[in-house]
């Protein structure tokens, strides 16, 4: 129970009019000061008492994609026998308004019911626009009221409308990127059958070789020899993307949804489901509060695995992208495309490039998407830093595939020029 | 600063409170026949002034400031010319104040000026409650102006309220229900102030200051109030000797309402109902209300003859009979705390365990037991106390099953005697076969088996 302001001035009214019944000897100062009383009692006790036997249900769907709009559906149910009025609902909702400033954990007033009738019940919809991707937890659903004259606000929380909505990055479509192949590994042993068309093809026969995987011995040969023999295939050229995301801190400019990090999510997740659409293997990696590791793999129950991380990642990490590229090039393959998101301070980019330098020396290939910090710098704030031309130039030396991107692009376009 | 607009049913209320406070002070003047006259005069007035506000939508306009100062003229052509002519002063600088409101409800729009014309009805209703003229038949205007204030208050705060919640909701909020909500609010303030006033001891500072401190002279220096009232009219006075009696039975300045005064007879209602110039709706509403008084009188009467009759004999029979009255009273308290003093006595440990073998004397060995259901009932009581006294009491709220469940999770080692003995409990409390001694002797069997293991 919150009293407000206008509850003590209207406390002094009444012992104003009091005082004055009692000194003008006349009945209406005394009617007068009674409705004044009567407010004050109604006004503090009435919203504490619209409180109870109330029960508030909120539902709504777990899984949203960033700017889709979901609708919740919130139902309040009188159990009391006589009628509640003006009952506001309040709920903790951090992702309304995530775009702008990052998850909100104030309650915001979901909607308000002007009349419950006696053991009835009352619903709405609240469509809600998911602003911003991220993993929120949402509710508890609270009640409050400061009906009839707004004197004193009664607050009750309750116990119902706590789940958690995970918003998925949005991703943008993708006809082709310029990838470059990489050996199949299907003719090692640890590797079955390819389960797509065209990753490797039948070259031949042998005799069996320890290590050999026991799937790929050609029974009716080896029925005919008396001796086992396995089937042999041309390695064939197939893409697999590395996507190492840059979770530094400092690697982070802008605010909300107009961050370096928020772009280079989408990048990703985009990049990751143009990868599941071509049948190619990728993989994920990056170093956070916690590291990040998406094993190579294909199909959509990797991809979704990949957004679910996509989806709660945040840059709070603290380790520089060169050392991440460095823990790459320890398991890269040979002719795999490293996807770069490049964001970090100018100054490590000479520790950037040592560090791709040695990943190329390794065999991998570059597709580079550099960000121009200056255009995320929020209004106003020191910039300071130097151009990105050294790291450009780099790239360049090294053979990437360089993308530009600045604030308030059309990725789509961009990656589909 | 944002300038908080008023809403339909401000304007209304607000209507209705002018209208009814400027009825009051008309209403005093009901014997020269001019009430209806004047009523419609100020409900065309303050209808027009308040329909110019209304029009403005939050924005005054030129043309509604140009009927500002037409209004304030035309009021200021009445005060000199017809006011201070008919009245005198104070009650044409009265009329001018409502003729000033007027003119200002022209620009009527925000809150602010809505509560200045409330308060300036408020004035106009203190004056015509205070006039000496005024008496119990006020109540027909001033209850409707009570309700009119409280209503315009809410519905402008619950409107302007759901307004802002609107504003601030993420889903889309309706105004349905909101005129339920005004008329609940409007109801439950009114009741409740009605309540406290009928409650609250009216007094005033000569009485505090004879009850609680030194003993002051009756009217001291002159009641000063109520002769400054009688000169609210000079030529008013000579109409009071035509009023039916009603203002000297009331004293002047007086309603019916102040501390010590009574409601009216039915025949002084009917008296008022008969007034030269009474409205005919309210002399009739009169007429009816002094028929339901007489009626609820008839009815009352013998009610409240026989309650006091009945009163009468039982302080006669307290008074002749007080030492038994008083004795019985000490008996029934003593037995109230034997009563309580029994049930701690069974929680004490020792108490308990003298119960139980009162109980295995009495069941196990001597077979004293009722038969029938009486006896199944005693050796599964027997057997709780039994429990109770190794750590496994009944909860008043557990039935036989939670009970033995109890039990089990206590003493597993007794389930099978326990469950059999609740088992042949149920069946002689609920079953279809009467109960058999066959039944009491297995109980019995299974009691003294209890009892040993314990």
């Amino acid at each position: 129970m919150v009293l407000r302001g206008k509850f003590f001035i209207l406390a002094v009214f009444a012992l104003a009019a009091y005082m004055a019944a009692i000194s003008r000897e006349q009945s209406l100062p005394w009617l007068i000061a009674a409705l004044l009383t009567a407010s004050l009692l109604t006004g503090m006790f009435w919203p504490r008492w619209l409180m109870q036997r109330l029960a508030v249900k909120r539902t709504g769907p777990q899984r949203a994609l960033e700017d889709e709009t979901v609708v919740f559906s919130v139902e309040v149910e009188n159990r009391g026998w006589l009628p509640r009025f003006m009952v506001e609902l309040v709920d903790r909702l951090p992702f309304v308004g995530a775009a702008d400033n990052g998850p909100d954990q104030a309650n915001k007033l979901l909607g308000s019911i002007n009349y419950v009738p006696g053991r009835g019940k009352r619903s709405f919809d609240v469509p809600l626009l998911c602003e911003k991707r991220g993993f929120y937890r949402l509710g508890p659903v609270g009640l409050a009221s400061s009906f009839p004259l707004g004197l004193a606000e009664a607050r009750k929380t309750t116990n119902h409308g706590v789940q958690t909505l995970t918003i998925y990055p949005r991703i943008f479509p993708i006809l082709s990127m310029p990838l470059f192949g990489a050996p199949s590994q299907i003719h090692r042993g640890g590797y079955l059958l390819p389960d797509g068309a065209g990753a490797a093809e039948f070259s031949g026969l042998r005799e069996y070789r320890r290590g050999d995987n026991p799937r790929h011995v050609h029974w009716p040969t080896t029925a005919r020899l008396n001796d086992l023999m396995v089937k042999e295939f041309e390695p064939l050229a197939s893409a697999c993307i590395c996507i190492a995301l840059d979770l530094a801190k400092d690697a982070n400019i802008g605010r909300g949804k107009q961050s370096t990090l928020e772009y280079a999510i989408r990048i990703a997740a985009s990049v990751a489901g143009y990868a599941c659409s071509q049948n190619m293997h990728s993989r994920l990696l990056g170093e956070g509060s916690s590291p990040l590791r998406i094993a190579s793999g294909k199909g959509d129950f990797h991809y979704q695995g990949i957004l679910d991380a996509l989806a709660v990642v945040d840059a709070e990490g603290k380790t520089p992208y060169a050392q991440l590229l460095m823990q790459i090039a320890l398991d890269c393959a040979r002719g795999e495309t490293v996807l770069l998101l490049l964001a970090e301070p100018p100054q490590r980019c000479e520790a950037t490039l040592q560090a791709l330098a040695l990943l190329r020396a390794k065999g991998a290939h570059f597709f580079a998407v550099v960000f121009d910090r200056d255009s995320f710098f929020p209004a106003g704030t020191q910039r300071g830093d130097i151009g990105s031309q050294p790291l450009s130039a780099g790239l360049l030396e090294l053979g990437a595939h360089c993308l530009h991107v600045r604030r308030g692009d059309d990725l789509s376009g961009l990656f589909n020029r | 600063m944002t300038v908080a607009t008023m809403y339909f049913s401000a304007y209304l209320g607000l209507f209705t409170s002018l209208l009814l406070s400027v009825a009051c002070n008309s209403f005093l003047d009901i014997q020269y026949g001019t009430f209806p006259r004047e009523m419609i005069f100020w409900t065309v007035v303050f209808g027009w002034t308040l329909l110019i506000g209304w029009r403005q939508h939050g924005n005054v306009t030129a043309s509604a400031k140009a009927w500002q100062k037409g209004v304030l003229f035309f009021g200021l052509f009445l005060f000199f010319f017809v006011f201070l002519r008919m009245w005198d002063m104070p009650r044409a600088g009265l009329y001018l104040l409502a003729m000033l409101q007027a003119s200002y409800n022209c620009v009527t729009i925000d809150r602010r000026q809505l509560s200045l014309g409330l308060l300036v009805s408020l004035t106009l209703v203190v004056f015509a409650a205070s006039h000496y003229r005024a008496d119990w038949t006020l109540l027909f205007y001033l209850a409707p102006y009570v309700v009119a204030v409280v209503f315009t208050l809410v519905a402008d705060q619950i409107h302007r309220h759901g307004d802002q919640l609107r504003r601030l909701s993420l889903g889309r909020s309706s105004r349905q229900g909101q005129g339920a909500a005004i008329l609940s609010a409007t109801l439950a303030i009114v009741l409740v102030g009605g309540g406290l006033y009928a409650l609250t001891p009216q007094v005033n500072w000569p009485y505090l200051e004879w009850r609680y401190g030194q003993i002051m002279p009756n009217d001291p220096g002159g009641n000063l109030e109520y002769n400054g009232s009688s000169g609210q009219g000079g030529a008013d006075k000579s109409a009071d000797d035509e009023s039916g009696g009603q203002d000297k039975a009331q004293g002047p300045g007086e309603m019916g309402l102040l501390p010590g005064n009574r409601w009216p007879t039915p025949a002084e209602m009917r008296a008022a109902a008969k007034r030269p110039n009474m409205p005919g709706w309210q002399a009739n509403a009169i007429e009816q209300l002094a028929d339901i008084s007489e009626s609820v009188q008839h009815t009352l009467q013998p009610v409240v003859a026989r309650v006091i009759d009945l009163w009468e004999a039982l302080k006669q029979w307290l008074k002749q009979h007080w030492l038994a009255a008083l004795l019985g009273l000490l008996a029934v308290m003593l037995l109230m705390i034997l009563v309580a003093f029994g049930a701690l006595l069974r929680e004490v440990p020792w108490i308990a365990w003298l119960l139980t073998q009162w109980d295995y004397l009495r069941l196990g060995i001597l077979a004293r037991h009722d038969k029938g259901k009486g006896g199944a009932s005693q050796y599964y009581g027997a057997m709780a106390r039994l429990f109770a006294l190794h750590d496994a009491p009944r909860p008043a709220t557990a039935n036989t099953r939670e009970y033995l469940a109890r039990i089990v999770r206590r003493h597993r080692d007794l389930h099978r005697s326990a469950a059999e003995m609740t088992l042949l409990f149920e069946q002689t409390r609920y079953g279809r076969q009467p109960v058999d001694t066959e039944t009491i002797q297995r109980m019995r069997q299974l009691y003294r088996e209890l009892y040993r293991r314990l």
